[in-house]
């Protein structure tokens, strides 16, 4: 009999233990688990939370409405964006069957949230009736005119701009082709998948490109921080750098260069000048400074989402790789974000800002909530550095690759860059063109890169010149 | 906004009223442990109390002789109930419980048992509030 | 006796207040005031009153808390149900009002258990009957196929065949000596498990495994047994996995849901969210969205409870669960016959595993089944059978001393 107590006793005690069990398991995935699934895109309760507020709208830094909101019962509202693609990829989209992305994710509870207080004075000074909650509005700092320039002067070509304040680390303009019709998405979306272009990705932060001869920029800083005397070196380009029986490195069309100064390698875009200073840095230092630069880490931002630009490991043999990746080759690839970041630190004097995208958020009935101030990043190189580069940089357009990217009655700085790649079926390098303007007192710097569009002189420059004009036509 | 401030105060009633219970639940469990095996025991114990004490000096009137499993009563000084009584037999008779009931069995004794006025064949079935009698001593069953 | 009547009366008096509290809060949330909710708070109150009062007064011998706790479990799911559905509440209240009736009516009629332990076979047959019956006749409804339909009636004869499984195992261990005693009721268990995987009742195949290793630990007391039997399940259910392809999407669901989402998991999904959407005191009574959760007053009424009332009450009723079965237990403690006995713990294994299974399934700790919760759940069978159960548990209890 006592043997049957203590089973029991045993089973009971096996029981507890499952129980608790079960009780710890469900403390774990409330507390755990729990908030990363909530707002999971299948979890119908958010969007009828978002459906209870009519959402706030966005607006440009010049307070152009970019979005409206309009209710359509009480479970549904219907968002529009006034200017369908042009703000697509920046804006995002939020629709309860293809989810949330963009502004509208990053912001989305801000869009969403009313001041109980504002709902309950409405409540009262409408005599009773309750009136519409309505969300938060957002003032970016983008600028539509600026974009609408970006966008046309793509054309159909594939490609990114991205325009920021070099001062501030605004956003102006953020562009990304091929675009999308956010308005319709229930009837494009097929298509818009079945794209092999895949227009769904923001090329301008997200699409990774080798950056071509831009990223000398970079290569040009080590050596400035790394190689004494680089300033007076002179160097005989024979058109060709030789690493072994089968590989070598050369010019654009072969080109021979001669007899050239550091700043006239870098202002002619001589590759196998570069390609030597790689190999002198080697792939340590020249990592080095891509990485200050943010390369193979986070770009700390706000309002969008930026890809990690690449910058590869090599051993000290690997020499064809390395003079390749001093002259942004080999497996070297950069976001045109990443390139814009770049030339605005440069236009700063070596302080990059931190990238945003909404400068205030503001009350349905405009009174301010909060206003987002600009935030430096870090002092990635030195204020003498940095008016270095930026004297070379306003030579490469007076004299150099940059010709095309001059306008009348303003200094324009930058670099062209010319990116052989591996990417679909087309032998045409990318073209790339990053530049700041005015030279005293840079108010933008921007990043365009045309997918095949060939020569980084031509097609890039040339769109980068007039968005620059557009932005400083105020 | 109404209905949120409110639903909040019933959430928590109700939360509250539950784990009341539930801790209601435990110190009841508990005292009964720390009764131990008392508890059980009571809802079936039955009694004997003293109506009469008869000429028995060691019982008092209204004392309770409980019945836990079984109790045999008789003149004899190992019986659980010792009457002292000239008409009670060594081994008078016995109370016992059986599949929850209880049962006066008559051990053959010379004077007989009395229940409710009639003398016990054998064994008879208890119910509350039956009067036995022994000798000149009678209980009441409860 | 009197100091014990008193903490029992107050106990019972938070049970009403419970009710009251939760039906005025389900009353206030309709604009103009939902009489409705009253009244059926008044009913319940009514009816847990009156037959504690008579379970009370003619058989104040038996364990008290098993109808409180079980009362306390109903009113919760009855609330619940209203919430969800009015009409299934008004039906759930019906059905709690003749479970009752039978859990009394087996309280009083039934005579003395011992005297069962002669009917092995007839149990036998039962158990095989009721198991088998939804293979021959059955409807499958919700991906499992042991509903039968009759009249408009569903009801599951697997729930039936329970009790009488217990029965039978009950009778066949109590005389326990030997191995070899073991082999008939061996290959019954494994008939049952298995014609409860071919009626894709996966969940009942575990509360059988569950109650049969329970009772033969009980009634063996021996380690050995138990660990075989154990690997005998598990290499069973490796064999079904095998062989059977709703076992494998079961365990494909569960190990990652979120890929399915929108088809085959998205029962667990919703579950999932509701029951985070809840937080620690829930959303409150009818703010929440528990209708988004699919087969929300029967299967996920867990799932539902938490999202509204918050996991504190989830935590609340596992306790009561527990404590439920602990007293169940507590009866076979105090038995001498180990026929009762076995009776009693297969009927507390039962109930306990089944509150094991829903609840680890609801929440994705295992693979979800198609069980209900007993007592809160919505469903007349289920209801019913559990009654039964604890009914015969309180006979058990009043013969212990």
């Amino acid at each position: 009999m006592i043997d049957i107590t203590k089973n029991i006793k045993r089973v009971l005690i096996v029981f507890l233990i499952f129980f608790i069990g079960l009780i710890s398991y469900i403390t774990y995935f409330e507390i755990i688990v729990g908030p990363s699934i909530v707002t999971n895109a299948s979890n119908k309760r958010l969007w009828v939370k978002r459906n209870e507020v009519l959402r706030g709208t966005i607006y440009d830094r010049n307070m152009k409405a970019l979005t409206t909101s309009a209710r359509i019962d009480a479970a549904t509202q219907k968002r529009q964006y006034t200017n369908g693609p042009l703000f697509a990829h920046v804006l995002g989209y939020v629709d309860i069957k293809y989810g949330i992305a963009g502004l509208e994710y990053k912001y989305d509870d801000q869009l969403i949230s009313s001041s109980i207080q504002d709902t309950f004075t409405n409540y009262i000074k409408s005599g009773g009736k309750t009136q519409e909650k309505v969300g938060n509005n957002l003032i970016t700092t983008l600028d539509y005119n600026i974009q609408k320039k970006a966008y046309d002067l793509l054309g159909n070509n594939k490609g990114a701009v991205v325009v920021l304040n070099p001062k501030t680390g605004e956003v102006l303009a953020l562009v990304s082709k091929p675009s999308f019709d956010p308005n319709d998405l229930t009837g494009t979306w097929a298509g818009i998948n079945a794209n092999k272009d895949k227009p769904l990705i923001n090329r301008a932060t997200a699409g990774l490109y080798p950056p071509g001869s831009t990223f000398k920029t970079i290569t040009a800083i080590s050596a400035l921080e790394n190689v004494n005397g680089i300033m007076d070196r002179t160097f005989n380009d024979a058109g060709k750098l030789v690493f072994n029986s089968k590989e070598s490195l050369s010019n654009f069309n072969g080109e021979v260069l001669g007899k050239l100064t550091f700043k006239q390698a870098y202002v002619h875009s001589s590759n196998v000048f570069f390609g030597t200073l790689g190999l002198e840095l080697g792939n340590s230092k020249l990592k080095e400074t891509a990485e200050k630069f943010y390369f193979n880490s986070n770009t700390p931002s706000d309002g969008i989402t930026i890809e990690n630009s690449k910058f590869p490991s090599f051993s000290f043999y690997e020499k064809g790789n390395i003079a390749q990746s001093a002259i942004g080759q080999s497996s070297v690839l950069a976001t045109p974000m990443e390139m814009a970041l770049l030339t605005a630190t440069i236009a700063n004097g070596g302080v990059m800002m931190r990238p945003y995208l909404v400068k205030e958020v503001v009350k349905s009935n405009g009174e301010k909530i909060k206003t987002i101030e600009p935030v430096s990043n870090k002092q990635v190189i030195s204020a003498n550095t940095a008016s270095i580069m930026k004297d070379f940089m306003r030579t490469v357009v007076v004299e150099g690759t940059g010709g095309n990217a001059a306008l009348k009655g303003i200094d324009v700085s930058g670099k062209t860059g010319t990116a052989d790649h591996t990417d679909g079926d087309n032998s045409k390098p990318h073209s790339w063109f990053i530049g700041f303007a005015p030279y005293d007192n840079p108010q933008v710097a921007v990043a365009v890169i045309v997918e095949d569009g060939g020569q980084g002189g031509i097609a890039a420059a040339k769109i980068a010149a007039e968005v620059m004009k557009t932005a400083l036509s105020k | 906004m109404d209905l949120s401030k409110l639903s909040l105060i019933f959430k928590i009633v109700i939360i509250a009223i539950i784990y009341f219970i539930i801790f209601a639940a435990l110190r009841i469990m508990y005292k009964d442990m720390k009764g131990g095996a008392k508890k059980s025991d009571r809802l079936k114990t039955f009694g004997l109390e003293i109506l009469n004490p008869g000429n028995s000096g060691n019982l008092r009137k209204g004392a309770v002789i409980p019945v836990k499993n079984e109790v045999t009563i008789g003149r004899k000084t190992d019986n659980i109930l010792v009457l002292n009584d000239p008409y009670a037999s060594s081994y008078h008779a016995k109370v016992y419980i059986k599949n929850g009931e209880c049962i006066l069995e008559d051990l053959g004794s010379t004077n007989g048992t009395i229940l409710n006025g009639e003398v016990v064949e054998h064994k008879e079935y208890l119910s509350s509030g039956d009067e036995i009698s022994i000798g000149s001593i009678s209980f009441k069953f409860i | 006796m009197l100091r014990t009547d008193r903490d029992e009366k107050k106990l019972m008096m938070y049970t009403y207040l419970l009710c009251i509290v939760c039906f005025l809060n389900l009353a206030i949330l309709k604009q103009p005031f939902d009489k409705g909710a009253l009244v059926m708070a008044l009913v319940t109150c009514l009816l847990i009153g009156y037959s504690y009062f008579v379970i009370r007064k003619f058989f104040s011998d038996g364990d008290k808390f098993i109808f409180i706790f079980s009362s306390i479990l109903s009113v919760i799911g009855i609330v619940m149900i209203y919430r969800l559905n009015m009409a299934a509440s008004i039906k759930q209240v019906i059905w709690f009002a003749v479970s009752v009736t039978g859990f009394i009516l087996t309280v009083v009629i039934l005579p003395d258990i011992k005297r069962f332990s002669k009917y092995k076979y007839i149990f036998l047959a039962g158990t095989i009957i009721f198991m088998g019956m939804a293979m021959v006749i059955g409807t499958e409804i919700n991906g499992s196929k042991n509903w039968v339909l009759i009249g408009g009636l569903s009801l599951q004869p697997s729930e039936f065949g329970k009790l009488f499984f217990v029965a039978y195992l009950a009778t066949a261990l109590k005389d326990f000596k030997n191995f070899k005693e073991l082999i008939e009721p061996g290959i019954v268990v494994m008939v049952c498990l298995g014609f409860m995987v071919l009626q894709k009742d996966l969940g009942s195949a575990l509360i059988f495994f569950g109650i049969s290793i329970t009772m033969l630990y009980i009634a063996t007391s021996k380690l050995k047994y138990v660990v075989t039997c154990v690997g005998l399940f598990a290499a069973g259910a490796m064999i079904s996995y095998q062989l059977f392809d709703h076992v494998r999407v079961r365990f494909m669901i569960w190990q990652n849901p979120w890929p399915y989402a929108n088809n085959k998991g998205y029962q667990i999904v919703q579950s999932l969210f509701s029951v985070a959407s809840g937080g620690l005191t829930g959303t409150g009574l009818g703010l929440g969205h528990p209708e988004y959760v699919p087969v929300n007053t029967s299967d996920f009424i867990f799932a539902a409870i938490c999202e509204e009332m918050g996991i504190l009450i989830g935590f609340a009723i596992i306790i009561l669960y527990f404590l439920l079965f602990y007293r169940c237990m507590r009866a076979a403690f105090y038995e001498e016959d180990s026929f009762s006995r076995l009776l009693a713990v297969g009927f507390s294994a039962m109930i306990a595993c089944q509150v094991l299974v829903i609840v680890g399934g609801v929440i994705n700790m295992i693979p979800l089944t198609g069980i209900t919760m007993p007592l809160v759940s919505y469903g007349g069978s289920s209801m019913l059978i559990t009654f039964l159960a604890l009914g015969i548990i309180q006979k058990i209890s009043e013969e212990g001393r």
